[in-house]
């Protein structure tokens, strides 16, 4: 599955914000088809990464690559790119609907000239959704696992919300997708709608980075498992590897297992 | 986008520092050998439709006297100032001119900010004329040595429309009025002159957008006549229209501004100014009116219309030279002892025969009601000419 | 009795209702250029009633100096209109937001912008008022005891269409949803990589667009000065207040809200008072509905 060269790869990443260190000489790599796992306690810097991946925060030092190419500019740069993301705190447009949630991130990965934009004016005014429009939003819907295509996001629940910023992110069709504690709040449904889509994009040769608090359902689907702690990489390896070592008892009972057991 | 913030920033010095310090001076430096003229000219503020055509007149003619050699072989100087007829900023510009060694002022600003600086001008001790004003409180004591004005006062603006309310028999008449301060201020004597009729005062904001209100409150009133009392034009063309539109048939006045805005009168809409009746300053009929007017004409132009802005303001410099001349100082109490023994100055405003005179305890120049022409205007909203229902006895 | 028959007199007066309905349009208008430029760029532009004011003032400057036909001279002001909307996003807008000055400097900028607006047209073009000059009007005509002018037609004409374009425009097109969503929350729309500086240079655009339409028609009442721009812009600013910004009709409640005081109060209280009166509005919906009438809906 995984290739000899990565997807993307991060090498000496550091933010800092006046004397606290949020992300501290972080490397790390993404193959083809991998999911990376990204684990760690509240304020061990993880959001913060993603934000320094996807350019939502510009890193102090430290240097990304993508496919091969320097990974520079801003947000919008990087997600012309192919880089696609969801949030810690979903971040939907609450006065649209599903379906055209759903569709902004396709619309942010085309190409979207003024030309474009203003030509399509005229034909949105005598049709609300072009066929294929539409057809884009019932699939990626369906990827998801949500219903109710024109139902308004300010109607939806915390883990819907959630299932639409993962199909928003999938419309784009991203190299790497990174998703931000997709599982916080969600339910069966919810958990089994965003595991589909991992799934899938790794068995198409694209990279997931997951973000999130449930270390049992990460360690499941990652095939790479990164635990940080206060900014910095405690440890790398397979999920087995990660949930054995030291590190993890360490930063999460704050103990060595020998202690424990005594 | 730097050069386009600097643009932006440059932008606004430019206008920021032309409201403040006016046009700069023209003439040559003041050395003795000049007549330094202060000038004050609300040029950007509500006075503008006055004082723009004022102004300019007021310098073409000092232009004229200094092409004919000055006021006894001086060169007359100008040094100018704008207020925009606020009266918080009226002393400061007063100030500012005389500390540039103005040795008279002609003020061509509004009333309100002339009667604030009152007492600076009575202890500046230079003479001051409002050529255009026509507030009679500008020229009454106390404080009131060293000012003078050419325009008829309001109270004989009121001899006028009271002798016109009769002509149509009209007994009860609207009073709609623009509720500015200033305004409410100028029109408090006209109102209480107007004891001829039964006079209903009504209120419009002067940057309304609309005066259907106030023109309903009207209709159900049933005047005979209405007259609309403003010094600002929007005001007054909104009134015109509105009234046509609503109380067509009912006879309207207006006060002295309109008629001399050709503007103004474009932008009423088609035939609302028909039969309206305003007061003028000026007619054809006055040869010294048509003399003026040639005048002006050879600098503004074929199309150039006379009015009494430019008119007062050719007499106001005309009547300063005179009293230089026979006085031959620019010393303040001297030269306004001069002007006080100005009598019979034949004025290019009016009906022929009107004359200026000043005392000292004349400081108004009107002598007699006969510098007012009622005018009427016509489908096309011009000015058609003298009105026919009224016309005073100026042989008297 | 008097006082209920004085009462209905107002109410009952259609020539008033005329009036409400002119004014209201209007109103409606400078509101949903505010509109506008709030959902596609989160941003008050205190710059509407300039650029108003400055399309129909350069519209009559052309047709009174310059003898250009009604309907060139409008497309000039409307275009001229759009330019300074632009220039207003690209050269103070956008730079001041762009250094993270917050959006307090950002408004000082536009507020001097209106400023210098104000102050270009009086150098350029004169102070003084001009007559209006408007692409389209009718001749007026009575209905019942009523007098409707020749701008009353045009006005209501012109905001039906635009409303329901923009609504139109907002809600079924690919450009009004990212504009939608964009001004919803712009640094989601950043990350998410969508073309924020274009939405926002569009809702610009149709901002100075619907305000100079409204401008130029509106001039037609009674003619233009330098001097209307602030007031215009204070009204249209209370239109969305009081209408909301929870749907794109929302201000065209606000404007009929905003006339029927504009109207009634100088007939029940006195022209004087209008400004004081209009105080009070604003400070109700301040006080108790702040949101305005239409407010956005989220969950809870």
């Amino acid at each position: 599955m995984t290739t000899a060269d990565p997807l993307l790869s991060g090498s000496g990443l550091s933010k800092s914000y006046g004397g606290v260190h949020a992300v501290s000489d972080v490397s790390f790599t993404l193959h083809a088809g991998e999911v990376l796992g990204l684990i760690g306690p509240n304020g061990a810097g993880k959001t913060t990464l993603v934000d320094l991946v996807t350019g939502a925060q510009d890193a102090d030092t430290g240097e990304l690559v993508l496919t091969g190419s320097p990974l520079r500019g801003g947000a919008a740069h990087r997600a012309a790119q192919g880089l696609a993301r969801t949030f810690q705190h979903p971040q939907l447009a609450l006065d649209l609907s599903v379906a055209d949630n759903l569709l902004l991130g396709a619309y942010a990965a085309r190409h979207r000239g003024l030309g474009r934009l203003l030509a399509g004016l005229v034909r949105g005014i005598l049709r609300p959704h072009a066929p294929a429009d539409r057809a884009l939003a019932e699939r990626l819907a369906t990827s998801v696992g949500i219903s109710g295509l024109d139902r308004h996001a300010r109607d939806l629940t915390l883990g819907e919300q959630r299932l639409v910023e993962v199909g928003r992110a999938l419309g784009a069709e991203p190299c790497v997708l990174l998703l931000d504690e997709p599982f916080a709040g969600a339910d069966a449904h919810g958990v089994a709608g965003t595991t589909r889509v991992i799934e899938v994009l790794r068995g198409a040769g694209h990279g997931v980075i997951l973000v999130d608090h449930n270390v049992d359902l990460v360690t499941t689907l990652a095939d790479r498992v990164m635990l940080m702690e206060r900014g910095r990489v405690a440890f790398e390896g397979s999920p087995a590897d990660c949930l054995a070592s030291p590190e993890m008892q360490r930063v999460y009972f704050g103990t060595a297992p020998e202690e424990v057991a005594s | 986008m730097t050069r386009f913030r600097a643009t932006i920033a440059g932008l606004l010095t430019l206008t920021v520092g032309t409201a403040l310090t006016g046009c700069g001076s023209s003439g040559d430096d003041d050395n003795g050998d000049t007549v330094v003229i202060g000038l004050v000219c609300d040029t950007t503020g509500p006075g503008a439709g006055y004082a723009t055509p004022a102004c300019t007149a007021t310098k073409e003619t000092i232009d004229q006297v200094n092409a004919d050699g000055g006021i006894d072989g001086k060169k007359v100087k100008v040094v100018q100032g704008n207020d925009e007829s606020d009266p918080t900023k009226t002393p400061t510009v007063i100030q500012k001119l005389v500390s540039q060694g103005a040795d008279a002022l002609l003020m061509l600003t509004s009333s309100a900010g002339v009667l604030q600086a009152k007492s600076l001008i009575e202890r500046t001790k230079i003479p001051v004329f409002m050529p255009v004003a026509a507030n009679p409180q500008v020229t009454e004591p106390p404080s009131n040595t060293y000012l003078y004005q050419l325009g008829t006062p309001t109270s004989d603006w009121a001899t006028v429309y009271c002798a016109a309310f009769d002509s149509l028999g009209a007994k009860k008449v609207a009073f709609l009025q623009d509720s500015s301060p200033s305004q409410v201020q100028f029109n408090k004597g006209l109102i209480d002159s107007l004891d001829c009729v039964d006079l209903d005062v009504v209120n419009g904001a002067i940057d309304a957008t609309d005066l259907s209100a106030e023109v309903a409150k009207i209709k159900n009133a049933g005047p005979d006549a209405v007259l609309v009392a403003t010094q600002n034009a929007n005001f007054d063309v909104l009134a015109q229209n509105t009234l046509h539109q609503q109380l067509p048939g009912v006879p309207r006045f207006t006060e002295l501004l309109l008629s001399s805005l050709p503007s103004a009168w474009a932008q009423a809409q088609p035939g609302a100014l028909e039969g309206l009746v305003g007061l003028a300053g000026t007619t054809d009929t006055n040869t010294r009116t048509v003399e003026v007017a040639q005048f002006f004409a050879e600098t503004e132009g074929a199309d150039f219309r006379v009015n009494n802005f430019w008119t007062q303001s050719y007499d106001a410099v005309q009547i300063l030279k005179q009293a230089i001349e026979e006085s031959g100082t620019t010393d303040g109490e001297k030269l306004n002892a001069a002007i006080q023994e100005v009598t019979g100055f034949v004025a290019s405003s009016g009906y022929p025969g009107f004359t200026l005179s000043f005392g000292d305890d004349k400081h108004l120049g009107a002598d007699g009601i006969c510098g007012l022409v009622l005018v009427e205007w016509d489908k096309d909203n011009q000015v058609a000419g003298p009105w026919s229902g009224y016309e005073p006895d100026c042989a008297a | 009795m008097v006082g209920l028959r004085a009462g209905l007199r107002g109410m009952t007066n259609p020539q008033l209702w005329i009036a409400v309905v002119e004014n209201g349009c209007f109103f409606a208008l400078l509101g949903l250029a505010f509109y506008f430029n709030l959902t596609g760029a989160g941003f008050f532009n205190f710059g509407i009633g300039a650029i108003a004011m400055a399309a129909a003032f350069t519209g009559s400057w052309l047709v009174t100096e310059h003898g250009l036909s009604r309907p060139l001279a409008g497309v000039v002001g409307v275009l001229g209109a759009i330019a300074i909307a632009v220039v207003m996003e690209l050269a103070v807008v956008r730079p001041v937001q762009a250094r993270g000055e917050g959006e307090l400097s950002a408004l000082v900028a536009v507020g001097a912008s209106l400023f210098t607006i104000i102050q270009l047209s009086g150098l350029f073009l004169g102070h003084e008022a001009r007559s209006g000059q408007p692409f389209w009007s009718t001749a007026p005509f009575s209905v019942g005891s009523a007098r409707v002018g020749s701008t009353v037609v045009p006005i209501v004409v012109i905001t039906a269409a635009l409303f329901t374009l923009s609504y139109l425009a907002l809600q079924r097109t690919r450009l009004g949803r990212l504009t939608r969503a964009i001004g919803n929350d712009t640094d989601a729309a950043r990350v998410l990589g969508l073309p924020i500086n274009t939405a926002r240079l569009l809702s610009f655009a149709a901002a100075g667009l619907i305000a100079a339409l409204a401008g130029i028609t509106f001039a037609g009442r009674s003619g233009v000065s330098p001097d209307n721009a602030l007031h215009w812009t204070i009204t249209g600013f209370l239109a969305l207040v009081i209408g909301g910004t929870g749907t794109v009709w929302a201000p065209l409640l606000g404007g009929a809200l905003l006339a029927l005081a504009n109207v009634f109060i100088p007939f029940y209280f006195g022209g004087d008072v209008l400004a004081y009166g209009l105080v009070v509005v604003a400070m109700l919906f301040f006080a108790f509905r702040p949101e305005g009438v239409f407010a956005p809906r989220v969950r809870v």
